[in-house]
């Protein structure tokens, strides 16, 4: 049953816009952790050469050879040093409507979803992450994993207190969609 | 009229043979090198009477288990749910509360279609793997089934809006207008078939028929020494008998599109039902589907050079699915014309949606970083080829300009609209891609920046939507954040149920 039909002009100006957000920054906590897993990761692929290169005696060519340690130092040190400054790119905003996550250094996305299209959120703790006192809330869509979020970087309680506040948004959400709808049928 | 469903059903007895046919057809498909290997003949007797007993022993028993299972499957309606029990050893009762079911749709292969026969598919909002199937009703019965499920489903949908005694009137079915959009005759399907892209059958075709040679291979089939003698014939007979092989595969594959069309299409008929449309069509199987406006999240229409000697496109109505955006929750529609496209968008979307567009296009830095990316792409190409074969070097130089040509195609062809109510998109570089959604379905909105936009301060707007996502490339970044905030505005402002 289509809806009474109105059109009343939008002053473009009044919309409320993003540019006004003010972000959260993740716990500090998550900086270390970023960095932890860049050396990580890092230190095993390292770990492998090494193991390739005497147990198994892999050889390579002379050129390889040499650049082969530069290469792999730069590499773990432009990575920790990504991670270091993409952790100023990352934060996230509760609006009255809406959340909010930005993230990225080089490739930047600042996501939003509103609280009428959340279907239900969960606080994820990794091993790891626990180490560091971290969890993670993941929003779901209906859209499928690529309209997803995960909030990284907060700490279990401030995770649980969002996901709480998530809830409450989505409950009030739809009591006011049935009360206009009751009221737009009468 | 419900008493017929409120006990425990059993399907029709002609199910007890669709089901054999469904565990044959799945047995087949696993073993079917043995049996090829079994009937051409190999070596070793006794190992073929083993086969052979070993193949009874499993058919007898999928018979006896099919008909078991047959008599251990009931299905009724109870409250406001459909209900349906099944299970020889361990017995399973599925709930399929009326309000998730999402449509009702009927399928007929050719031996349904002799016994008179339909399955019917429920098809419901859950996860993946949670659709129900009858595998065999008759046509009445079927009818009967699905006509009281939409009915009921209905019903329990309004009582969930609390819609009140205002719309009691409309709950009492309204008789429901039916209006044929469109309707395929065999020489549209021939041109249909004619227009379809062929380098995508040739290449599911090759695919087919490697992956049946590893089968081969694998229950040891030598393939390959027979493959190798007949390319080193192929070099001997020299480049005419080889060019003569390629013209053969790619008739081949064109008749196979054709053929295939032809009968998956058979007698395509859209037609419009009250707020959804139902689409029947097919030779040896026939389907019956329906999309309800609600679930459509987005309308797609497309088509390449060849279509447009037709002036026909090829339509997909995108539904809603929880999981990724599988084949089987689009609806695809060939050989649509223009006008049939607008009467489809207009029956979704309402008139007064349409007014208003104008398209518009992107930064030229679209086409600048496109062709930037293939040009270093086309340079290491050529400098590997080099390396490998020097003559291989300049041929390769030819891609540089069909990477500009079509770079700029695809640059002027991105361009995006918007209005109070819809969003509508265009891509494509030989073809035209264009897709349609009113506004209160997006489900998300990202602005991303890559380093080359962060420079030139433009943004790609990507909404998403429960069936996949529309992309607004390389708009400023000014303009792609007002577009942002309104369509966020427009979402979150809107009460209208997405699904």
């Amino acid at each position: 049953m289509p809806a009474p039909f109105h059109n009343t002009q939008i002053d473009i100006e009044q919309i409320p816009s993003q540019a006004a957000i003010s972000f959260t920054m993740m716990k500090k906590s998550y900086l270390s952790y970023g960095i932890f897993f860049s050396f990580i990761f890092w230190l095993v692929i390292i770990t492998l050469v090494i193991l390739g290169k005497t147990v198994i005696g892999f050889n390579m060519p002379l050129l390889l050879e040499r650049a082969l340690w530069p290469v792999l130092i730069m590499a773990m040190i432009s990575t920790i040093v990504y991670s270091y400054y993409s952790y100023f790119k990352e934060g996230y905003a509760l609006r009255d409507k809406d959340v909010v996550y930005k993230e990225g250094l080089f490739w930047r996305s600042i996501a939003t979803i509103p609280f009428s299209r959340i279907q239900h959120c969960e606080v994820k703790e990794g091993a790891v992450q626990r180490l560091f006192g971290l969890a993670s809330l993941h929003i779901y869509t209906a859209g499928g994993s690529s309209s997803d979020i995960d909030i990284p970087g907060l700490s279990p309680t401030r995770a649980n207190e969002l996901k709480q506040l998530v809830l409450n948004k989505i409950n009030a959400e739809e009591l006011e969609v049935k009360r206009i709808k009751s009221g737009e049928e009468e | 009229m419900t008493d017929e469903f409120s006990q425990p059903n059993r399907q029709s007895i002609f199910a007890i043979i669709m089901i054999i046919q469904k565990r044959i057809s799945v047995i087949i498909r696993q073993i079917w090198p043995i049996i090829i290997v079994f009937l051409i003949g190999g070596n070793g007797s006794g190992r073929r009477e083993y086969l052979l007993y070993a193949t009874i022993v499993i058919a007898l028993f999928s018979m006896v288990w099919s008909v078991i299972s047959y008599f251990k499957y009931y299905f009724y309606i109870h409250q406001d749910e459909l209900i349906i029990e099944k299970g020889v050893l361990s017995k399973t009762r599925l709930n399929i509360p009326f309000d998730r079911i999402q449509s009702v749709n009927f399928q007929q292969n050719v031996v349904h279609q002799l016994l008179k026969v339909i399955k019917v598919e429920i098809d419901t909002a859950g996860s993946a793997g949670n659709e129900f199937a009858l595998d065999a009703l008759s046509v009445g019965r079927a009818q009967r089934l699905r006509d009281i499920i939409l009915a009921r489903k209905a019903e329990t949908d309004k009582r969930i809006v609390e819609a009140g005694a205002a719309s009691a009137n409309e709950a009492t079915h309204v008789e429901e207008v039916e209006e044929r959009i469109l309707q395929l005759s065999v020489s549209d399907l021939i041109k249909v078939g004619i227009s379809q892209n062929h380098l995508r059958s040739g290449l599911v075709i090759f695919f087919a028929g490697s992956w049946m040679m590893s089968q081969l291979n694998e229950v040891g089939f030598d393939f390959e020494s027979q493959f190798e003698s007949y390319f080193e014939n192929a070099i001997t007979m020299g480049l005419v008998a080889t060019l003569i092989i390629v013209v053969f595969f790619i008739v081949v594959s064109f008749i196979i599109s054709l053929i295939r069309t032809v009968f998956t299409h058979f007698n395509l008929q859209v037609w419009r039902v009250g707020s959804k449309y139902r689409i029947i069509r097919g030779l040896f199987t026939r389907k019956e589907t329906s999309a309800v406006d609600s679930k459509i999240q987005i309308i797609e229409w497309a088509d390449n050079p060849l279509k447009r000697i037709f002036s026909y496109y090829d339509v997909r109505l995108k539904q809603a699915s929880s999981t990724a955006v599988n084949a089987k929750q689009s609806i695809f529609i060939p050989g649509c014309q223009p006008t049939q496209i607008e009467q489809l968008k207009t029956n979704w979307l309402g008139e007064e949606a349409l007014f208003g567009i104008e398209n518009q296009g992107i930064s030229i830095h679209y086409f600048y970083r496109r062709v930037l990316f293939r040009i270093i792409f086309n340079c290491i190409l050529s400098t590997g080829l080099f390396i490998y074969e020097n003559w291989l070097f300049w041929p390769s130089l030819l891609l540089l300009p069909y990477f500009i040509i079509t770079s700029w195609l695809a640059y002027q062809k991105v361009t995006y609209a918007i209005n109070h109510e819809i969003l509508h998109t265009t891509r494509g570089v030989f073809g035209n891609w264009n897709s349609i959604m009113p506004l209160y379905k997006i489900q998300s909105v990202v602005l991303g920046q890559t380093p080359y936009q962060l420079r030139r301060d433009l943004a790609t707007v990507s909404v998403m939507t429960a069936s996949g996502k529309l992309n607004i490339p390389y708009v400023e970044l000014r303009v792609a954040k007002k577009l942002k905030d309104y369509l966020l505005y427009r979402i979150e402002t809107d009460r209208r149920d997405w699904i």
